[in-house]
């Protein structure tokens, strides 16, 4: 009878700690999920913040060799069909000059963002992760012989998140003022933030050639992705300009909105001539996406 | 838990005249001032101004904190000084080009004189003119939205300034807070 009643005693307990362990359990998921609409419901906010209507996306894109043997960029835009519902990606991705394959790398990278497509808007850690996995793929093929840049955007209605690795640039025109949005992961940063601490002056980092080669790229293995961990509002006549450096290498960022009047075809078009004619003699390949932030298609 | 970072860069100025004051007690208080050369020798006053500040207890007016303030420095000298207290309520005041902004919506706003309400994870940046004028609001949120604290969101404007100046510009001063 004794090792009965111990026995229906420690079931009894078992069944307690049990029960705690689900209920504990239950409440972590009930936050989680709460803290998750919350999230939703702050992004869509932003999304849909815009008075009732939503912009829409007007799209170009040009490329060019420049004075290299190989077209190295590459570029990918989702389904323009499917933006009402999965919003729209506009990515470029540049091979990395010096190492082997960059043509091969930077194609690769577009081709699996178009496979992981569609992108959550929400949940940007998942699409870094995305991205992260498909660096650590590059890893494992070329084992740091070979590498990318990546500058990614995803609109959505009258927002926007953006994911960049290693130094092409994501460029946001507004009222006449032109901005790259993504910082570039260049050894630059680190000297910067070395001499500032120190508080000198920074001009050594910017002395030094070397100093412009990348701490983070497509390619690297687990890569620090830069991105947005909630969206920022994209307004009406709105530029944004996806390029490999070798178009902010041929027109300073601050020119950038000389050439921002029109639709997007007539800016990509003015873009590329002004790339073309300054006729630089180590022009790299040059590839940039423009959308321009519209109410109205027509 | 408020967490914060603070730049404080003298440039190409022979020293450094301006002041970053952060204190996280009564309540959380941050303010810039905007020294001038031409007062080094009362540079003992932002040592005055923070000792006001430390001094001053939650319930306390800003405008009667910045009124005491105000009689112990020279006018043209431009400051902000903003406080968050417990429930989230931010208050600011700025005299002349210190300024501040918030991310607010997926947007960098300017943050005006007055009492707000904050919600958790709003970020604010308050700078003296020789940061802000090398950074656009775009740029500002950008660096904030990418982000997982203060010192990162600080170093990325900092690159910006650098960008821009090497930082061979007059005294740096900011300070960043995320609620």
């Amino acid at each position: 009878m004794a090792d009965l009643s111990y026995l229906v005693e420690s079931a009894r307990l078992w069944f307690f700690i049990g029960m705690t362990v689900i209920g504990v359990a239950f409440l972590v998921s009930i936050y989680f999920f709460v803290m998750y609409i919350l999230k939703v419901r702050k992004i869509r906010k932003v999304a849909d913040s815009g008075g009732g209507y939503h912009l829409y996306c007007d799209a170009a894109y040009f490329k060019g060799k420049g004075k290299r043997k190989n077209q190295e960029d590459s570029l990918y835009i989702s389904p323009i069909a499917d933006s009402a519902v999965n919003g729209t990606i506009f990515a470029v991705s540049d091979g990395m000059g010096g190492l082997s394959d960059g043509q091969v790398i930077s194609r690769y990278v577009t081709e699996r963002l178009a496979e992981e497509y569609p992108y959550s808007f929400e949940d940007t850690d998942a699409n870094a992760a995305k991205i992260r996995k498909i660096s650590d793929e590059v890893y494992e093929k070329y084992n740091l012989g070979g590498g990318a840049t990546l500058a990614m955007i995803h609109v959505y209605a009258n927002a926007m998140n953006f994911y960049s690795l290693g130094d092409s640039n994501i460029i946001l025109v507004r009222k006449g003022t032109a901005t790259v949005l993504n910082p570039k992961q260049n050894y630059i940063s680190f000297l910067v933030k070395k001499y500032a601490a120190a508080g000198d002056n920074t001009h050594e980092a910017y002395v030094n050639k070397s100093s412009k080669g990348l701490m983070d790229f497509v390619g690297n293995l687990n890569s620090k992705v830069i991105r947005t961990s909630s969206p920022i509002r994209l307004m009406e006549d709105d530029v944004i300009i996806i390029c490999s450096d070798g178009v902010t290498d041929a027109i300073p960022v601050v020119t950038v909105p000389r050439y921002t009047d029109g639709a997007a075809t007539a800016i990509a078009e003015k873009l590329k001539l002004r790339i073309r004619s300054a006729k630089r003699k180590r022009q790299d390949n040059y590839t940039a996406i423009v959308i321009k932030m519209d109410s109205s298609l027509f | 838990m408020i967490d914060y970072a603070c730049f404080k860069h003298k440039g190409n100025a022979e020293n450094y005249y301006d002041e970053v004051f952060v204190s996280e007690t009564p309540c959380f208080t941050a303010a810039v001032f905007c020294g001038k050369e031409e007062y080094i020798n009362t540079l003992s006053c932002a040592f005055v101004l923070s000792e006001i500040l430390k001094d001053s207890k939650e319930g306390d007016s800003l405008e009667e904190i910045c009124k005491a303030m105000e009689e112990k420095i020279p006018e043209d000298i431009d400051y902000l000084v903003l406080r968050i207290d417990s429930s989230l309520k931010i208050d600011s005041l700025r005299r002349g080009q210190v300024l501040a902004g918030i991310v607010n919506n997926g947007e960098m706003m300017i943050l005006p004189n007055g009492v707000f309400g904050l919600k958790e994870g709003d970020m604010v940046v308050c700078s003296v003119k020789n940061f802000y004028s090398n950074l656009t609001n775009e740029g500002m949120l950008a660096d904030a939205l990418i982000s997982s604290d203060c010192n990162e969101w600080m170093d990325y404007m900092v690159r910006r300034v650098s960008d821009k100046t090497e930082l061979l510009c007059g005294n740096l001063s900011a300070v960043c807070i995320k609620v």
